[in-house]
């Protein structure tokens, strides 16, 4: 027995770190499975507190690289603006001739930017708005153009929104053009990119990446951005198809969440589904 | 090699000696660099690369106090940086205590003050921030493809310099202060 306790004691360290590390492994598996908000939630108050204080700090790198990214997205506006005179024109005519019905419109709650989290593959938003503007997990947030990610923790006044940057964020999407569904998700090497189109498809360069309609967390055909490199690889099937967003995470200071909830019928048979391949 | 705590540090300064009063400021130096690691360190990042501030006090605390310290700083300072960072609990704990678990293996009773103030802490500093970023970076993608494990090391590397390099200024302070 004696020697069993200074086998212990000379080995401490070890034991130690093996304890640790399962525990460590044991949360992982837990956070990952049952999305500790409640845990989060917390958090969200001092980060967003902190994020108010330290906010008001100018960061010039951001900066100069903020005022060359509006000056195109000024650019592009004024662009946009022509276009959409002539646009606005021809869809009402459109409307006329086809008796378009317009598609139920999902209620957008606007709200502030008050603090970014992490770089890029592992980028997260704290928004101002919470619980009480009705905000809960899994509604959809939108940059000024475009699908900006998911919100995953809410607390009573703050948010906490997971970009397209974040390696564990996964959107079902499709071509415009080429209508094949891919999964969009972020890598490491790559960036933003389009994965699970196969090489024996034709995608073209520009082709708009939208939100599928297979998609079960968010509405079908939001934009996303567009297709900037299509790459094709020797060691897999499928290509690298690099997205280029339709907007900077740089310049965000206000974003629109889209007060829609998945269909929870849905994700309860997905989640069961999901358990039982387990 | 001992890798067990040194029983007294002679070279540190007085208010340092007792081992309370250390532990209550490796405690709070650790709180405020949580805030300035989640908060300012974006401020500071060059081509999203960030330094890695924690790291530097968890190699201090491995070769000043032992390895066993050092893993339960390593796990401690981890479980809340997940928590302000909203990251899957567990992740940087698990990678910040193995980084510190094998710089551990390099604590000295006997060489305590060589490893702290001589360019052997950078040395060690450099090899944790690696292992930390990598294990960082594998256990948050949970996937391991060749071609992202050149990107993933190239990545690790920069970070770890990058720590190095700001580690510079804390360490010239102590060292000519308490020389």
């Amino acid at each position: 027995m004696w020697r069993f306790f200074e086998f212990i004691q000379n080995f401490k360290e070890f034991f130690v770190y093996i304890s640790l590390g399962v525990i460590c492994f044991s949360l992982i598996s837990i956070s990952k499975q049952n999305n500790s908000g409640n845990l989060y939630s917390l958090s969200i108050g001092t980060v967003a507190v902190l994020q108010h204080l330290f906010g008001e700090i100018p960061n010039p790198a951001i900066m100069q690289k903020e005022n060359t990214i509006l000056t195109h997205i000024n650019l592009r506006l004024l662009e946009q603006n022509l276009q959409l005179q002539n646009t606005i024109i021809e869809n009402a005519q459109l409307r006329e001739l086809h008796k378009f019905h317009k598609r139920d419109s999902i209620p957008l709650h606007i709200a502030k930017v008050v603090g970014k989290l992490g770089s890029e593959g592992n980028l997260l938003f704290i928004l101002e708005a919470g619980e009480k503007d009705s905000i809960l997990p899994g509604m959809p947030v939108l940059g000024p153009s475009g699908l900006l990610g998911e919100i995953i923790y809410t607390s009573h006044r703050y948010a906490v929104v997971r970009s397209l940057y974040h390696t564990q964020s996964r959107i079902a999407a499709v071509l415009k053009q080429a209508q094949k569904n891919g999964i969009v998700k972020w890598h490491p090497q790559w960036g933003l990119i389009l994965d699970h189109i196969s090489q024996s498809h034709h995608v073209e360069r520009g082709d708009y990446v939208l939100t599928s309609p297979y998609s079960t967390k968010f509405p079908a055909y939001l934009p996303i951005g567009l297709v900037d490199t299509v790459i094709s690889s020797s060691s897999s099937l499928d290509y690298i198809i690099r997205i280029a967003p339709r907007h900077s995470d740089e310049a965000l200071s206000w974003v629109g969440i889209m007060l829609y909830q998945p269909d929870s019928e849905l994700q309860k048979i997905l989640h069961t589904f999901a358990t039982e391949k387990e | 090699m001992n890798r067990t705590a040194p029983q007294r540090l002679d070279f540190f300064p007085p208010a340092t000696q007792n081992p309370r009063i250390r532990h209550l400021f490796y405690i709070l130096l650790a709180l405020i660099l949580l805030i300035v690691q989640s908060v300012l360190a974006p401020y500071l990042a060059i081509f999203s690369v960030t330094p890695e501030f924690l790291m530097i006090l968890g190699v201090w605390i491995v070769l000043s106090e032992g390895q066993l310290t050092g893993i339960l700083y390593g796990f401690a300072i981890g479980l809340l940086y997940d928590l302000l960072t909203f990251q899957p609990l567990g992740t940087d704990a698990l990678a910040r205590m193995t980084a510190l678990f094998l710089v551990g293996f390099f604590a000295d009773e006997t060489k305590t003050q060589k490893n702290l103030y001589s360019f052997s802490f950078f040395l060690f500093l450099f090899f944790g921030a690696t292992i930390h970023a990598l294990l960082l970076q594998i256990l948050s993608q949970l996937t391991l493809q060749p071609e992202i494990f050149q990107w993933l090391l190239t990545h690790a590397l920069s970070r770890a310099l990058y720590t190095a390099f700001f580690a510079i200024f804390p360490w010239l302070l102590i060292t000519r202060r308490f020389e």
